[in-house]
């Protein structure tokens, strides 16, 4: 059985990227380009649930944090890890994610090599 | 082997380029909408995604600048700083530097001005005084020698509840350190009825040994650090070589094919070419089968004829979805006009509305490119020439707020641009005082309204009584036309005085195939565009005359048009000489008429258009060549050049 992940990004390249390593180490990716239509489309994955996703903060229509806190009230995703894609400055923004219910992050930029090795940290 | 980012900077180039653009329309709104928080956060994301995408993509450049630019934005969106006028201003500057990184990255243009300058007034702006490094890659860790670690861990009871799992976070301990010795303290662990199966209980105490340092064994756990009971010290440390060893980089091994599994495919320019012309090629082969099974004998083989046709319908539907590849949406030509608009409006001191329609209509890609300048023209002309003053427009009993409109649509099998203002119109006399002092007109000669107007597309005439810095340079309209001609398309024009003009341009959806007609004179072929034909007559005796002593004309329905011999103009041997025995096509050039002398009409058919000019030299009023269905070759007439030739000008009657 594959795993499922999805990849919620606005910049085509960043998901591009993310969805590219994912597979290379893989996965089957799902992608959204905002909070509201990666909801949506995780009915593409069987029964609603993914081994992970990863996931931008600032994206228009649904940003991450109100996305990760809407993924989380889903039984499928209750324990599903969660990497919100962050910035430096975004400091304080970690905080809000893991409240919200992230499992962790990964600070912009980064190398596809660094990505996977966070990706080992909470899925198997 | 590694991921190489490189392969996605096309991606990003594409991306960057279009966020830029949005940037662009987000910050002309912005000047109207000054407290709009929704735009303000807009306007951060686009900055924050073109940060994040070159510094993740290799281009520091343009990362550390953007750093810079979006810490000020924070803090505007945040409202701790206003949107005043030097911000918009700087913001628009920005924009510029960030388009002539970006073309630098790209190899385009050359090197982008150097930055430091605005990046010091961004910072001023944004009362930050030192610029952090946007792109700071980790540090690489210091060798050390083995140490033995006690590292203590209680994760907080929730931890799982976002998704942690300690289990895993231990297996990803043991790929930095061998594991000497465990002890688990189940002692958390309540009676089953008060267990809760999501929360977690369990602590260990765990004696490690590893050559990595504190800070990376460590890093393991920082995703539960906060809400977990963690600590590490050294116990030991044996004194050795530094032995570097890098932490093991996860291998990946990379399917090429997945490569291709995304919704959008990049493919060179060049490979779509080939395809039309292949597809051009297979056109021609399509019609040459259908002409040879027409003279084979249907019922003898039915067979044959059904795979003819349906090989055909399949090859035109092949043909249409290869020439979709290639149009793009107008949109992208007209993506500059927002700001061309608010830069001349601010230099003419005028006050415009722009209003775009139909920015979806899509164009072969090559069009695209060769319409921007006739366009820029247009508009630059509409605003300086044709909007008045915000006074003029007072004292006319018009809104201050001049408009100027671009409305696309399809028509047929074309597109139609039309450019309208609502300015003072163009002045009919004046043009037409201008034209007979240089010449263009004789004393007496009586022209339309449409051929007076018609003049401003001649090279040299202008009625700019003053030359500014936008336009009125006496090249212009000419060009323009010529562009447009140059791309199969025609412009004209209608306008009234005080109320406004609007210029209509039509253009073909591809250059590369051409809907024809072809018709016979003497023993030769030659193709029309479909487009250019009003219609076609044999003419009565009664409606044909001698003007002048030497022009044929033919009068249709009241219209007097002017006859073209094509046998003598392209010098044919055996043809028809006397029009009541041929056929007169009518055609039509920016509004003007003229009939050709042909023997007779053959078929309407599709032309795959050669060029003359790369294959033999360019030929005067031939555009280019196509190959017919029995293989024969047959020249495309250009009309607006068979207009050129009988200096017929604007349609323009003798008076006789």
């Amino acid at each position: 059985m594959s795993k499922f992940a999805l990849v919620v990004d606005d910049s085509a390249s960043m998901r591009q990227m993310v969805s590219f390593t994912l597979k290379g180490a893989g996965f089957q990716v799902i992608e959204g380009g905002n909070g509201q239509e990666a909801l949506d489309k995780l009915a593409q994955a069987p029964g609603g649930k993914v081994d992970l996703i990863i996931t931008d903060l600032n994206m228009p229509v649904m940003d991450g944090i109100t996305f990760i806190r809407n993924a989380r009230t889903r039984p499928a995703l209750k324990f599903t890890p969660i990497l919100m894609l962050t910035t430096e400055s975004g400091e304080n923004r970690k905080a809000e994610g893991k409240a919200a219910g992230a499992t962790g992050w990964i600070v912009k930029p980064f190398q596809p090599e660094q990505l996977l090795k966070v990706v080992q940290k909470v899925v198997a | 082997m590694s991921i190489d980012v490189s392969m996605f900077q096309q991606a990003f180039f594409d991306e960057a380029t279009e966020l830029l653009n949005d940037l662009e329309t987000q910050l002309l709104d912005l000047e109207e909408r000054k407290a709009d928080k929704e735009l303000l956060n807009t306007i951060f994301r686009c900055a924050h995604s073109i940060k994040g995408g070159s510094a993740t993509f290799g281009f520091p450049a343009i990362a550390n600048f953007t750093h810079g630019l979006e810490t000020l934005l924070d803090k505007v969106r945040a409202g701790s700083i206003p949107v005043t006028s030097e911000i918009c201003s700087t913001l628009f500057e920005s924009l510029d530097q960030m388009r002539a990184l970006l073309n630098e990255a790209m190899g385009k243009g050359g090197p982008a001005p150097d930055s430091t300058e605005l990046a010091r007034k961004i910072d001023r702006l944004s009362e930050c005084e030192s610029r952090s490094d946007a792109c700071s890659q980790a540090e690489s860790e210091a060798s050390l020698g083995e140490r033995t670690y006690s590292l203590h861990i209680a994760p907080g009871v929730d931890v799982m509840r976002t998704g942690a799992d300690p289990c895993r976070l231990l297996a990803q301990l043991l790929e930095l350190a061998e594991v000497v010795d465990v002890e688990r303290h189940d002692e958390g662990i309540p009676p089953l009825a008060e267990m809760d199966p999501e929360a977690c209980y369990v602590s260990w105490d765990i004696k490690l040994q590893s050559t990595v340092g504190e800070a990376e064994i460590l890093e393991v756990f920082e995703f539960i650090e906060d809400e977990s009971d963690i600590r590490l010290s050294v116990i030991a440390e044996t004194q050795q070589e530094a032995v570097v060893e890098t932490p093991e980089m996860a291998q990946i091994s990379v399917d090429k094919s997945l490569k291709a599994d995304t919704a959008m495919l990049k493919v060179s320019a060049d490979k779509v070419d080939r395809l039309v012309n292949l597809v051009g090629e297979l056109v021609i082969s399509q019609s040459m089968l259908n002409e040879a099974v027409a003279e084979i004998d249907f019922e003898r083989h039915p067979r044959l004829f059904e795979a003819v046709s349906s090989m055909e319908r399949a090859s035109r539907e092949l043909q249409e979805r290869v020439m979709g590849i290639r149009l793009v949406q107008l949109k992208h030509a007209l993506a500059r006009f927002p700001r061309l608009v608010r830069d001349i409006s601010g230099a003419v001191g005028k006050k415009i509305e722009l209003v775009t329609i139909g920015e979806e209509t899509e164009l072969d890609k090559a069009l695209i490119e060769a319409i921007g300048d006739p366009l820029t023209h247009l508009v630059r002309n509409a605003i300086d020439h044709g909007l008045e003053t915000p006074s003029e427009r007072k004292a006319a009993g018009k809104p201050e707020m001049g408009m100027v409109k671009i409305h696309a649509r399809y028509e047929g099998g074309n597109v139609i641009i039309e450019i309208t203002d609502d300015g003072r119109g163009l002045d009919r006399d004046k043009i037409l005082e201008k034209a007979k002092a240089k010449g263009l007109v004789s004393e007496g000669e009586v022209l339309s309204d449409d051929a007076i107007y018609g003049f401003i597309f001649h090279p040299g005439f202008s009625t700019a009584s003053q030359v500014t810095d936008l336009s009125g340079r006496g090249v212009g309209m000419d060009i323009v036309r010529q562009t447009i001609q140059g791309m199969n398309g025609s412009i004209g024009l209608s306008t009234e005085f005080g109320k406004g003009t609007t210029f209509r341009i039509r253009l073909p959806l591809t250059m590369a195939i051409l809907e024809g007609l072809s018709l016979r004179i003497g023993e030769e072929i030659y193709i029309l565009p479909l487009t250019s034909i009003v219609e076609s007559l044999r003419p009565l005796r009664e409606d044909l005359s001698l003007v002048a002593g030497r022009h044929e004309i033919i009068r249709v329905r009241g219209e007097v048009l002017r006859i073209l011999r094509v046998h003598e103009a392209f010098d044919i041997q055996g043809a028809v000489t006397d029009p009541c025995e041929g056929l007169l096509v009518i055609v039509e050039n920016e509004g003007n008429k003229l009939a050709l002398l042909v023997d007779e009409l053959i078929t309407q058919n599709q032309a795959v258009i050669k060029s003359l000019e790369a294959n033999y030299r360019k030929v005067e009023g031939i555009t280019g060549a196509t190959i017919l269905g029995d293989g024969k070759v047959a020249l495309i007439m250009d009309v607006p050049g068979l207009f050129r030739g009988t200096r017929m000008e604007a349609g323009r009657l003798l008076a006789s």
